[in-house]
């Protein structure tokens, strides 16, 4: 799947980039792109990867994105909660991290809150995204004061890639991996977080989908 | 990180203790059991860990394998959701995961806290429970099966996070049958165990976190 993302990307580039469709075409592009669930609960082992480092967690997480709301419990494998929060209407109304992590100080729910929002919000292009060219698949483009994201889609309209640039810089990409069908939805069993800003890299494996 | 870990396990292993001047019955039946727990020297059981999280419907369920050698080995081998490895030998602790698939080393040497709490869960897991301290408030709220309540005393650190704690014994009164603990932030945790197999002759894999067994 990333190797179809880097052949897509190095075809974008060698296009010169700048090959916007016509409109028409764009909304053509528009229908075939998959959208995706904005409400789920998801089980998923996480793997944390920093500076040759890496920790397992379990996460359950529910998302909804209508109403900047989201549920997460964070546990290690063994069972003991690490991180806890309820944000309800882009608010936190719950918090709990525990103290080992809190004690490296910054906001660790927040960064997570962050993250989540990156891989599960947002993974349709807003209508007023460029689409700068089509091959196997789509490469949407959204820009706004300095920041840029680009979504990747592949030939049957999954997002594979989202990539966030400021000032064109990458600070994070997200791979969606290996989608398959469940109950009339297509879910990525892997998905990947790289933050290049902070160095870390998650690696989520979708484990279940609950109710 | 570490400590935490450890203050899960001394809360999840049962990181209690009796209050020495509570209830005398409640004292005597735990010394019964451990005089029953004498004779074990090595011990395999399956496991069920159900966490209810007080955000969530739906449990964590978690299953696997313990085993433990009397005196400084134990091992907790999760099969579900995801194989993961913990082997305690005297100081050191080594996890292994299948995700990550990095044994990690961690010596107890280093993290008192962390020695802290394998001391408690020693405690129970090897039925040594003259030793154990008077943190918490204990009764027997069940003969058959023989069960115990250990409520923490306010002054214990434990107290900040747990309410109670629900051992359950075997029939033979020897070992673990069921462990339950609610913890003050509304989850629950409970670990069941089954196919307990006493004294079974153990391979060295077991207590390899990075090995199969």
């Amino acid at each position: 799947m990333r190797f179809r993302c880097v052949v897509l990307g190095i075809i974008i580039f060698l296009s010169g980039c700048a090959a916007q469709v016509p409109l028409a075409v764009k909304a053509q592009y528009l229908q075939e792109i998959k959208s995706y669930p904005a409400h789920e609960t998801l089980f998923n082992s996480i793997v944390l990867k920093y500076k040759w480092q890496s920790f397992t967690v379990m996460g359950i997480t529910t998302f909804d994105e209508p109403t900047d709301s989201i549920d997460v419990s964070c546990l290690n494998l063994a069972g003991i909660k690490l991180m806890e929060f309820s944000l309800k209407r882009g608010q936190f109304v719950k918090k709990f991290v525990i103290p080992w992590i809190g004690k490296y100080g910054g906001d660790a729910a927040g960064a997570v809150r962050d993250d989540i929002k990156r891989i599960y919000f947002n993974r349709f292009p807003d209508k007023n995204a460029a689409v700068l060219r089509m091959g196997q698949g789509s490469l949407f483009v959204e820009r706004n004061a300095g920041f840029e994201t680009r979504y990747f889609f592949d030939r049957q309209g999954q997002l594979i890639q989202k990539r966030h640039y400021e000032k064109g810089k990458i600070i994070w990409a997200i791979f969606y991996e290996n989608y398959k069908e469940r109950q009339g939805k297509f879910y990525p069993q892997k998905i990947i977080l790289k933050n290049h800003r902070w160095g870390y890299k998650l690696e989520a494996d979708l484990k279940e989908i609950r109710k | 990180m570490y400590k935490k870990i450890i203050f899960f396990i001394g809360g999840l292993f049962f990181s209690c203790s009796i209050f020495a001047q509570g209830n005398k019955n409640a004292v005597d039946s735990l010394k019964e059991v451990e005089k029953n727990n004498i004779a074990i020297t090595t011990l395999s059981a399956d496991f069920i860990q159900t966490k209810h999280l007080s955000l969530f419907q739906e449990p964590i369920v978690s299953r696997g394998k313990i085993y433990l050698k009397k005196p400084g080995l134990f091992a907790w081998r999760s099969t579900s959701p995801i194989k993961y490895n913990m082997v305690i030998k005297g100081m050191a602790i080594a996890q292994w995961d299948e995700d990550s698939k990095a044994l990690q080393k961690i010596s107890l040497n280093s993290n008192p806290a962390f020695s802290t709490a394998i001391d408690q869960m020693k405690l129970w897991f090897y039925g040594d429970y003259a030793k154990l301290s008077d943190n918490y408030e204990i009764s027997v709220t069940s003969e058959n099966p023989l069960t115990f309540k250990f409520v923490p005393h306010q002054d214990f650190f434990t107290a900040k996070v747990i309410d109670s704690m629900s051992v359950v014994f075997n029939s033979e009164k020897s070992y673990l049958k069921k462990i339950s603990i609610a913890e003050k932030s509304g989850d629950t945790m409970e670990i069941d165990f089954s196919a307990v197999t006493i004294n079974p002759k153990l391979g060295e894999k077991v207590w390899e976190a990075a090995s199969a067994v």
